[in-house]
């Protein structure tokens, strides 16, 4: 895994400034959470960490080594969707081993890696079917295994709970959490949701208009907003929330 | 003894309950009690139209072609004579104006729709400077008559045309040499003008819907725009593609007014226009259109039979 450095990243879509000089480093191992309303710029800032977007100005650095013009397909990074974004013409293990077969490895090799995982998932049983036929939480699950069989530099996480239900939410924020803990995964992680980020993440980005308002632990997000807008957003209606990372 | 539903009674029992069935909806459509009963009245008053057109403009006219295509005599529809049939399939002219159909038809299929796919991937995926104008280029042949269209490639490619004169310039060769205007590979070039237009209609209805996070899922994963292309877009347009090589390679058999123009190939519709307009064979005439036309049907309904392609009949 990676140290992720964002330095003064800006993007501009015509008139509109998307993301505003955001500086942010996430340290190896470290899962940070990117929170805020809709369109405050915290999805650009995950897809400039891709690749997919070219940030108008500042750079991106994995470990050190300047990565801002370097393609989506050579920056080894893992990405969960929000909407699953499964291959519906393969089967849930072709999905797994997709990113190992882009780079070569032999057959038997990936099918192996990707049971793996889909063990690790607890949804090997499913490593047959199509993606199309499971739930929202296991085709989630595949998600989350397809992007880590690639030993990622980075895993991008993209409002992944969103569409699920309370329930199953709740049981596979849990699962997740303490898989990418046990992983030592270095995460970006996007989410409008205060109490998902407080759960997930070791430190949390509070976005706003494009910029960041504060960078904190979800305690001192918490405890200590720095902004009246920090204050507002991460207000939450059980104060006694069980945070699992810290 | 027969099985119930196979003596005679049993038939017409089952005979009789269909058309009691069928009255019990007549009469349910002309006075509606449930909303299901609602529904199917609007759907016959949506549809009636087109069904009375179906029936005046279409159903009629091909029965009264066919009935000329059997008809014994030449110029009433008497008697029954399968002779233009037998010309069609025995005379080696017909068989050799069936195969230039279907190989250029094919071809011009194959070329369009092979020349559509990036066009339509780069307007699709890309933000492309002036993609109005390009879109509009490329839509542009589709109100074009066909007439008009070998016209243009006259002005390009003739003896006098634009192209063939710079490309004349430039190799220092006579242009008649080079024209290639009024001939098989001038008709290719007219026809695939008409049919890319329509294979790139299809395909960007196919290319809307696409799942992009999808794609972005495998360049993440370290698959090439290539590669991309090839595991994820390709396998989610492939019946928009299928839909395109239907219509285009339909679109293809019926071309008729680049060939008045352009008349360097004799397909089935060219032919047809002969035998009414100078040989006077109106049975043959009737027969090739007979056959055309269920040649064409045949093609797409067992093209939508064995394929997901997305066109209909």
């Amino acid at each position: 895994m990676a140290r992720i450095t964002l330095d003064s990243i800006r993007k501009r879509y015509g008139e509109t400034m998307a993301v505003d000089g955001v500086s942010l480093t996430v340290d190896d191992g470290e899962i940070v959470g990117v929170l805020g309303p809709s369109g405050c710029g915290k999805t650009t800032t995950l897809r400039t960490v891709a690749g997919f977007e070219t940030p108008t100005a500042g750079t991106v650095a994995f470990d050190g080594r300047e990565v801002t013009n370097v393609p989506p397909e050579d920056r080894n990074v893992g990405l969960v969707f929000q909407e699953y974004a499964l291959f519906d013409n393969m089967t849930v293990r072709e999905n797994v081993a997709f990113g190992l077969k882009m780079r070569g490895i032999e057959k038997t090799a990936r099918d192996e890696r990707a049971d793996e995982l889909l063990d690790l998932l607890d949804i090997g049983a499913m490593a047959d079917r199509d993606p199309t036929t499971l739930s929202g939480g296991q085709q989630q699950r595949v998600g989350l295994a397809r992007a880590l069989a690639i030993e990622p530099n980075v895993l991008l996480l993209d409002e992944p709970m969103t569409g699920l239900d309370a329930k199953l939410k709740a049981r596979l924020r849990e699962e997740v959490g303490e898989l990418l803990s046990d992983l030592d995964v270095t995460g970006l992680y996007v989410t409008h949701d205060q109490e998902e980020a407080m759960l997930m993440c070791d430190r949390i980005a509070v976005m706003k208009g494009g910029r960041i308002e504060q960078v904190g632990t979800p305690r001192e997000i918490y405890e200590s907003p720095a902004t009246e807008f920090v204050s507002e957003f991460v207000a939450l209606d059980a104060p006694d929330l069980p945070f699992v990372r810290w | 003894m027969g099985t119930p539903s196979g003596h005679p009674d049993g038939t017409f029992s089952g005979v009789r309950a269909r058309i009691k069935a069928g009255v019990t909806i007549v009469e349910s459509i002309v006075d509606p009690l449930t909303e299901r009963d609602r529904e199917r009245r609007r759907v016959v008053a949506l549809c009636a139209p087109f069904a009375a057109l179906l029936a005046i403009a279409g159903a009629y006219p091909l029965w009264e072609v066919f009935r000329i295509s059997v008809s014994a005599e030449q110029y009433r529809s008497v008697g029954f004579s399968l002779q233009a049939y037998r010309t069609l399939t025995t005379d080696p002219y017909y068989r050799r104006v069936a195969f230039n159909s279907l190989w250029l038809a094919g071809g011009t299929t194959l070329a369009s729709v092979g020349l559509a796919v990036p066009i339509t991937h780069a307007l699709e995926k890309y933000d492309l400077p002036g993609e109005d104008v390009f879109v509009t280029l490329v839509s542009f042949p589709i109100s074009l008559p066909g007439i008009v269209a070998a016209f243009m490639i006259l002005v390009l490619f003739g003896n006098n045309g634009v192209l063939t004169n710079l490309v004349a310039v430039l190799t220092g060769r006579e242009s008649i040499e080079l024209a290639i205007a009024v001939s098989a590979p001038g008709l290719f070039v007219a026809f695939c003008y008409s049919m890319i237009p329509r294979a790139t209609l299809i395909l960007r209805g196919t290319y809307a819907e696409i799942d992009h996070a999808a794609e972005e899922a495998a360049q993440s994963l370290g698959a090439t725009p290539w590669q991309t292309f090839r595991h994820v877009t390709l396998p989610q347009i492939r019946p928009g593609i299928i839909g395109a090589l239907i219509l285009t390679f339909r679109t293809g058999l019926a071309i008729f007014g680049t060939l008045i123009v352009i008349q360097t190939v004799v397909v089935w519709t060219l032919q047809i226009s002969r035998e009414l307009a100078t040989g006077y064979d109106i049975q043959v005439a009737g027969a090739m259109a007979t056959v055309y036309f269920f040649f064409t049907f045949a093609f797409t309904a067992l093209g939508l039979r064995y394929t997901s392609a997305e066109v209909g009949l």
